[in-house]
């Protein structure tokens, strides 16, 4: 209970300074927390598993002001009831998302309003979205998925509403939390306008001073004892390069302990081969601007390491070290090997505390085992042990309104979107009901009561609760650092992986190129493919490798080389 | 007068030819015409009206002002299209796909419906036909959960090689298997219910045919050689001519499902190529429609070669 009031302490401390620390100007070179200092942790959340690599946390800021306190939002006039049509994902199909939940019906109730919801799911997303953009008939608030090629037209065309002059003074907690990815300022001023409001991943509580991709090794350390490999090192730094890994997996299936050690899908090998190679994907692509100042195809180039990568991993599963049908794997499979079915000692998965306290929970029910003494995470590098990746632009999707919106409703959904920003808001969404869920102590001390009413956390209480409040516009991972629904344990190994993984990463001190984040034309699109099963494939092709890697590689040119023209002529700078 | 008017009335009903002769049987068979009105207006709404969208595939897409009010962009659609080399190997990939379809997909639902036909327990016949029908219900994104289930390395199937000391086969990640495979799931899944239109004109065959052969001392083989099967030919014909007309699409559904990263060389039919350029890139509608455009003047053109074929080789065309 003293850890839950100090959780809770921490975390209103740090949401008090978090939205100033992405307003003011003068603080943008610091970070927004000390990564070290923090007991943070994680919830897993799709937004969170699906949230792209880090960015620089100073990066974006803009000046704005927080004059509008959260009474001033409150004491609006909300007389007029309004229906707002909602489209986004991981809506739950079914749910009441106006009605049966207290922590619902305040928002409905003091708003004035009836969310009409429409539920997609990651297989039609991309899909409904775009048919409804194109079809000038979207609803009035929908989450989207980013693509610059199609945001380019749609803005061109007012098929997406453009923020009015003032909106930042109107709701400037909302531009604030805004100013938190560099995307918004970026793609504002290369589109004349704001037509995209890009979700910060962290706003008020960043992990480290650089953010990296949570992705990690999920490994037995047991096992390797058992095998006598030694991982002391390894542990220590929580870091093991693809070599050592693939050393560790040949122990294991040496000393006759797993058959198939390492189970992963086919994404998952595309995340490895990222870590270990220097052009780790832009936005799933492998270009990337090298030091001639001219972009280069990662594939292609010999010094990239994406080939050596993958003939160490083809090799791995030549060797019967991976699974022989990874390819066919479906997530949770590869996770239910290691912590259910015991039979994998080894797989990708997120580095959150959620995902922590999951598998000590299954391996404790499957196994017998506590995942904490016969387990380790793992930061996958190269054999300088550096992990490689792209610089984080902090965002996932996008918020976009229809170009139709009246004004009413308008004004009803920024105040909505406002509010979410405030200190307020945020302990609203993160932390439930005032009085019911959490309460101020003698001491002005936050303290979390859901344990006490038998819930472990938020979500388990309200299940409606997530996403239209939990994601309205700072994502839900941003709390979770501090969400004392997960084990200290979790939260604080989640706070040491990051900061470890910032001190190793590539994208330390690099700035995401928006030139080819932005970046559209017919020749991109038509050479558009999936790394990671282009990848697998070659894994799994019979005959020699360096044949196969090389034929694939002169194929692919055919339709790369527009792109690279396009993008030297456009951008590049050779000297 | 009156039996002279008539006799001119017949006579040049008689003469009539072409059009004259339609708007004689429309003005003799009017309710029947009546009838046809929900069933045009149906196509004229769902099928020929959405045919003016075609125009996408020599525009720029502008969805603020339309398909009618999008700039025009002459050939530069096809130009792209026809520049990409993945674009002409999923249609060489289409066209190896459905043509071995032709040949081993196509035969199986006559064969079964024959074998159905020869059954002489009716119920059994009746629960053997539910039997092989079901499986055109299922999706085939549980199709393929049964394969993966059934084929995989741990699988059934590989299961009981191991336990018979044979090898195991990789099914499901074989680049050759691949092919076999789409054909096995899709007998397994159509045949029955595709058999049902055959079984329905064998019912409709006079059973004095066969009581005749059988008095002339014919076989059970002689009788669907010789009986059955030639009065079925025009529904035969029929069909043949109409898989032949969509040579050019090749099950998406199906391919999505079951292809996988290790298959992905082999898979990427005309179908894969429109969704990856179109969901895994930026939306391109007059990409997507310049390419749907080909694929449909293609089928068009193999359904009018295979009908002149048809009706050639003296069988029965589309429009008899």
């Amino acid at each position: 209970m003293k850890s839950r009031k100090l959780f809770a302490l921490l975390m209103a401390a740090m949401m008090a300074a978090s939205l100033a620390s992405c307003n003011s100007a003068e603080e943008t070179s610091e970070p927004a927390e000390d990564p070290g200092s923090t007991t943070s942790s994680e919830s897993s959340t799709p937004a969170e598993s699906s949230t792209p690599a880090s960015t620089k946390t100073d990066s974006g800021v803009l000046a704005a002001t927080t004059d509008v306190t959260a009474e001033d939002i409150l004491a609006r006039d909300y007389s007029e009831p309004i229906t707002i049509s909602f489209a986004g994902i991981q809506v739950t199909d079914g749910l009441d998302y106006n009605h049966g939940s207290e922590y619902y019906e305040w928002w409905t109730e003091t708003f004035n309003v009836t969310w009409d919801i429409t539920s997609l799911t990651f297989d039609n997303w991309v899909e409904r979205m775009n048919t409804w953009i194109n079809a000038d008939d979207l609803p009035d608030w929908s989450v989207w998925n980013f693509t610059p090629g199609d945001a380019a037209n749609y803005a061109d065309q007012g098929l997406v509403m453009e923020m009015p002059d003032g909106w930042k003074e109107e709701y400037p907690n909302l531009a604030a939390a805004a100013t938190c990815t560099p995307a918004n300022e970026y793609y504002e001023n290369l589109y004349g306008g704001m037509y995209y409001f890009f979700r910060p991943v962290f706003a008020n509580n960043f992990p480290a001073d650089t953010i990296t991709s949570h992705i990690s090794l999920f490994m037995r350390t047991d096992l390797a004892e058992e095998a006598g490999y030694d991982l002391t090192e390894n542990i220590e730094t929580n870091t093991i390069s693809l070599t050592e890994f693939i050393e560790y997996m040949q122990a294991i299936k040496d000393a006759g302990l797993m058959e198939y050690p390492w189970y992963d899908l086919s994404g998952s090998i595309g995340q490895a081969i990222d870590r270990v190679s220097g052009c780790a994907g832009v936005l799933g692509s492998a270009y990337y601007k090298g030091d001639d100042g001219m972009y280069h195809w990662g594939p292609a180039e010999e010094s990239s390491g994406i080939k050596e990568a993958l003939r160490q991993i083809k090799g791995a599963y030549d060797g019967g070290l991976l699974y022989p049908e990874f390819y066919t794997l479906q997530e949770p499979d590869d996770a239910g090997h290691f912590y259910a079915a015991g039979d994998a000692a080894a797989t990708m998965e997120s580095g959150m505390a959620a995902y922590f306290d999951r598998y000590e929970q299954n391996m404790q029910q499957n196994l017998g085992l506590s995942f904490w003494d016969t387990s380790d995470v793992f930061i996958l590098t190269d054999d300088e042990g550096i992990s490689h990746e792209q610089p984080s632009t902090n965002y996932w999707a996008c918020n976009i309104l229809s170009p139709y919106l009246d004004e009413a409703k308008y004004e009803r959904l920024m105040s909505i979107w406002d509010y979410g920003c405030t200190e307020e808001g945020q302990l609203r969404i993160r932390l439930g009901v005032p009085d019911v869920d959490w309460k101020y102590d003698e001491n002005g001390e936050i303290v979390v009561t859901l344990e006490e009413q038998g819930y472990a956390t938020l979500e388990e209480k309200y299940t409606s609760c997530y996403p239209i409040t939990g994601n309205m516009f700072i994502l839900s991972d941003d709390y979770s650092f501090i969400n004392p629904g997960f084990t200290k344990q979790a939260r604080d190994k989640v706070a040491d992986m990051y900061t470890k993984r910032a001190e190793i990463t590539s994208s330390r001190d690099q700035e995401p190129d928006w030139d080819l984040l932005s970046y559209s034309s017919q020749a991109l699109n038509l050479a558009s493919m999936t790394y990671s099963d282009e990848y697998s494939n070659i894994i799994t092709k019979s005959g020699d490798f360096d044949t196969n890697y090389d034929q694939w590689v002169s194929d692919k040119m055919s339709m790369i080389q527009p792109v690279l023209d396009e993008l030297n002529e456009a951008f590049g700078s050779a000297e | 007068m009156a039996a002279k008017a008539k006799e001119k009335k017949a006579v040049t009903a008689a003469q009539a030819t072409g059009l004259q002769k339609v708007a004689i049987n429309m003005r003799k068979y009017w309710q029947i015409y009546i009838l046809l009105i929900p069933a045009l207006i149906w196509y004229i709404i769902f099928a020929y009206y959405p045919m003016a969208g075609l125009q996408l595939a020599f525009k720029t897409y502008k969805a603020k002002i339309g398909i009618w009010g999008s700039p025009w962009c002459g050939f530069q659609n096809f130009e792209a299209v026809f520049r990409d080399m993945y674009f002409w190997r999923s249609v060489g990939r289409t066209l190896l796909i459905n043509f071995g379809r032709l040949i081993i997909n196509f035969p199986a639902p006559i064969l079964l419906a024959l074998m159905l036909n020869e059954l002489r327990v009716g119920k059994y016949k009746k629960v053997m036909q539910t039997v092989y029908t079901f499986p055109h219900f299922l999706s085939w994104v549980i199709v393929a959960s049964i394969m993966t289930n059934l084929l995989s390395i741990d699988g059934l199937v590989n299961s009981a090689l191991s336990a018979m000391g044979l090898s195991t086969v990789n099914f499901l990640g074989s680049e050759s298997l691949f092919q076999p495979m789409l054909y096995i799931t899709d007998i397994w899944k159509s045949a029955g219910y595709s058999s049902i239109i055959y079984l329905s004109a064998i019912s409709g065959i006079d059973q004095d045919q066969y009581e005749a052969a059988e008095i002339d001392g014919a076989t059970r083989w002689q009788r669907i050689w010789h009986v059955t099967l030639p009065n079925i030919l025009p529904t035969i014909s029929v069909l043949f001519i109409m898989t032949t007309g969509n040579l050019m699409t090749a099950g998406f559904d199906q391919i999505f499902n079951i292809s996988n990263a290790a298959t992905k060389n082999v898979a990427e039919v005309l179908d894969m190529y429109i969704y990856r350029i179109t969901f895994t890139a930026s939306t391109d509608f007059g990409f997507s429609t310049a390419v749907s455009l080909f694929r449909s003047i293609i089928n068009m053109t193999l359904l009018v070669i295979a009908n002149k074929g048809s009706k050639m080789m003296g069988g029965t065309g589309l429009f008899g």
